[in-house]
């Protein structure tokens, strides 16, 4: 992790900030390609980890997020929202590949929802400055509450359909507007979870090939929350504290399990769940195979001390 | 790789085959048939219907799948339309009617295109006895071919 | 056995397995320079000389990469040995210093070849894969030492493509595993892992070019000669995702150890390794060939370890 420092805090809407980062000595930070995000670490004893998408890289080398502030969270929003000024202190991955634009694609659509605008900015900028055609649908629930508005209106006159759900004379964005477009458009869906579901598989019915169809999914950090539980094996019940790792107590239990990355992302640890409810905190396997009862035990865990994890080893 | 095989999940399908492509062509409509599939068919008599076929190519809707058997040389022609119109490889199959295919050399790297059911099969480049993979290359849009003392 | 050696198999490992085996190296340089530094880099050079067109291949979207990995593997060489390397950035690239070869060149930022000017100083194999419409695709490589396949005719190829001859790899879904791990990759956590093969005589150069020329070599191993010929070929591959491009370098660095070399408790955990691989993977791996005379100097060698001394 990098250490870095927020060097300005601005208002973008009464519910939106925008923090510009910068290198703690002031070094650039390294371009960003259009679509991906940072894991940033802040707060005390950098409690607070969230992943949040890179809106804009400055003329001094720093980056720029957006942070919506929400009353369901679990905190993390309200601490940068609260607490966060300028000169504080922070930690900050290097970029990572959120939604790289598609290479083959002649005509890239947008569509956005709330805050799910961050990525996209980025994109458009870079479809603009290639000349390839692209489209943004952007629905905010109103002209006051939309991010990012009038930046939007002036740098892609033409390109831009807001859709402002709780004004007067409402529009609405629908799913029958991917029905229009010819083959080689690729399209990218950001917002709120409820939101990309829906999108994902109206594309997909619209004839969207799986690869042609981007969205992101952000999952919760790995250290935050952990419960004890229980979990039960055909040798015995046990229990895990909430600080003890998972595989290390399968492995401890004599269960010869093969192992390699530790930390969620090279899926070898794979066991096979039967009952009971997994916390899982890895990006690799997919919500398929989470609902056909696998996980990865090096980062994921139980949630329950009353119903046990049953494992089949 | 004489046949095709039916893609579900597209909306809709396009079928390319000149003379020699007769065949598989004949054998997927029926799967197409089959299926209760939306199709469309074009039949491509000769290497002048390039343009036409492109743009035919480029103005379909999405979730169409291309099917194409034709000669080597305009298969070839076809593939690089599909893919600047932006096709990605899941949306496209392709079978060289006739015998003919590019081969790539992997000793010399020149491409030859060769009649594949008369072996033995040689580069035209580097004049060795090739054994022909079923590995092809989009990029080079050719076919391995290794020496066959090497096996 | 040398000690730079990287030795592929864990202690308790008996049998041959298919798994993601990458493990994270935070921290470590995707390159290492050994004692072999001169010889192979003056091989390297030999080889592209000759054959320009199978070491050295990109497509014109990997220049800007190119120039990211060659910057981070400059950067590597100085880490590694400050005395012997140095760098100066300066607006639009950077000149490497090499006091081992008493050398100093530039890469520029637009040069299109920044991958090929970095690889003439280090020893590994440089490849540069990309990600495209969400999936992997290998897009540049200085590669002198492929073992078994083609630079050239891979080029631009998907990730699984290129591995489909590899018997066992779609094994349980294994292979798109693979690419999801390496589309998940991320440039704060390098990763490593170990390929080995056996190969009869101990020439870098396995490329498909000349196949011809270096699989000749099989038919000479005999019970005799199997010690010192055969030799347990090594790759350490290292991975890392470059954070400005988000490319992915994928180095490899290419150890031989003669069997001869391996003390006993080694041999048996080979031997016993051989004996569990599938007949596919062993002729994979090009063992097939001489897996008689192999396997008869491999139970001499046991059964003379097992004599009390
Ligand atoms: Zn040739």
């Amino acid at each position: 992790m990098i250490s870095a420092v927020i060097k300005e805090v601005i208002c973008e809407t009464a519910t939106v900030k925008r923090f510009r980062i910068g290198d703690i000595k002031g070094r650039p930070l390294v371009k960003f390609t259009p679509g991906a995000h940072l894991v940033t670490e802040i707060g005390s004893s950098k409690k607070w980890v969230r992943p949040y998408s890179i809106v804009r890289y400055t003329r001094d080398g720093s980056y720029e997020i957006a942070v919506l502030k929400t009353e369901r969270s679990r905190g993390g929003s309200r601490y940068w929202h609260e607490k966060v000024r300028k000169g504080d202190g922070l930690k900050i991955s290097l970029p990572r590949n959120g939604m790289k634009p598609s290479f083959s694609a002649r005509h890239h659509v947008f569509l956005a929802a709330g805050i799910g605008i961050t990525p996209i900015i980025g994109m458009a900028r870079w479809c603009k400055e290639r000349g390839i055609g692209f489209e943004l649908h952007y629905t905010a629930r109103t002209k006051a509450q939309c991010a990012f508005y009038s930046h939007l209106k002036t740098n892609f006159p033409g390109q831009c359909h807001f859709y402002f759900t709780r004004e007067t004379a409402a529009e609405r964005l629908t799913p029958e507007l991917l029905y229009q477009y010819r083959t080689g458009t690729a399209v990218y869906i950001c917002g709120p979870p409820a939101f990309n579901h829906q999108y994902k598989a109206a594309a997909l019915a619209a004839g969207f090939p799986d690869r042609a169809v981007y969205t992101e999914m952000f999952v919760p950090p790995s250290s935050e929350g952990r419960k004890p539980f229980v979990f039960s094996t055909s040798h015995g019940s046990y229990r895990a504290g909430a600080e003890e790792n998972f595989l290390d107590l399968l492995l401890e239990k004599g269960f010869q399990i093969p192992y390699s990355c530790r930390s969620g992302q090279c899926g070898t640890c794979e066991i096979s769940v039967k009952g009971g409810e997994v916390d899982h905190r890895d990006q690799f396997l997919t919500a398929e195979e989470k609902m056909e009862g696998r996980m990865l035990p090096c980062v994921s865990r139980g949630k329950s001390i009353t119903f046990p994890l049953i494992i089949e080893l | 790789m004489n046949s095709f095989h039916f893609a579900a999940g597209h909306l809709r399908y396009l079928l390319i085959f000149d003379s020699k492509g007769a065949e598989p062509a004949a054998s997927l409509r029926n799967s197409l048939i089959n299926e209760g599939a939306e199709f469309k068919e074009l039949y491509a008599g000769s290497g002048r219907d390039l343009k036409w076929i492109s743009e035919e190519i480029s103005s379909q809707k999405n979730g169409t799948c291309l099917y194409a058997a034709l000669e080597t040389g305009l298969l070839e022609k076809l593939e690089t339309a599909a893919v600047c119109a932006g096709y990605l490889p899941e949306e496209i199959q392709f079978i060289p009617s006739g015998s003919r295919r590019r081969i790539f050399c992997a000793h010399c790297h020149h491409i030859s295109i060769t009649d594949c059911e008369n072996p033995p099969v040689q580069c035209s480049s580097c004049g060795r006895y090739l054994k022909v993979s079923g590995s092809r290359s989009g990029y080079w849009q050719a076919y391995l071919a290794v020496d066959r003392e090497a096996f | 056995m040398k000690s730079s050696f990287p030795y592929p198999f864990s202690k308790e490992q008996r049998t041959y397995s298919y798994s993601n085996d990458a493990y994270p190296i935070t921290g470590k340089p995707c390159i290492e320079v050994n004692d072999s530094y001169i010889e192979e880099i003056s091989y390297k050079r030999q080889l592209i000389k000759e054959q320009p067109g199978r070491c050295f291949r990109s497509l014109p979207h990997t220049h800007e990469a190119q120039y990211e990995a060659a910057k981070l593997t400059a950067e590597h060489l100085v880490n590694v040995s400050e005395e012997e390397f140095s760098i100066d950035v300066t607006t639009g690239g950077f000149t490497l210093y090499n006091s081992i070869l008493n050398e100093q060149v530039s890469v520029e930022e637009f040069s299109g070849d920044a991958l090929r000017v970095i690889g003439d100083h280090v020893q590994e194999d440089l490849i540069l894969m990309t990600e495209r419409d969400q999936d992997i695709y290998m897009d540049a490589g200085y590669v002198c030492f492929p073992a078994g396949w083609s630079l050239t005719f891979n080029l631009g190829m998907p990730f699984l493509q290129i591995h489909e001859p590899v018997p066992g790899f779609t094994h349980q879904g294994l292979d798109r595993r693979i690419l999801r791990f390496l589309r998940g990759l991320h440039a704060d956590t390098p990763y490593e892992r170990l390929n080995w093969s056996l190969s009869a005589g101990r020439r870098l150069d396995h490329s498909l070019e000349t196949i011809t020329e270096w699989k000749r070599e099989r038919q000479l191993v005999s019970p005799d000669n199997a010690g010192n010929k055969v030799q347990l070929r090594v790759e350490r591959q290292r991975l890392f995702r470059l954070p400005e491009t988000q490319a992915i370098l994928f180095t490899i660095h290419t150890h031989h150890c003669a069997l001869d070399e391996l003390d006993y408790p080694l041999v048996e955990q080979l031997y016993k390794i051989l004996e569990s691989m599938p007949r596919d993977i062993l002729k994979y791996k090009g063992v097939s060939e001489y897996e008689e005379p192999l396997k008869e100097y491999l139970e001499r060698k046991l059964d003379y370890g097992r004599e009390p001394s």
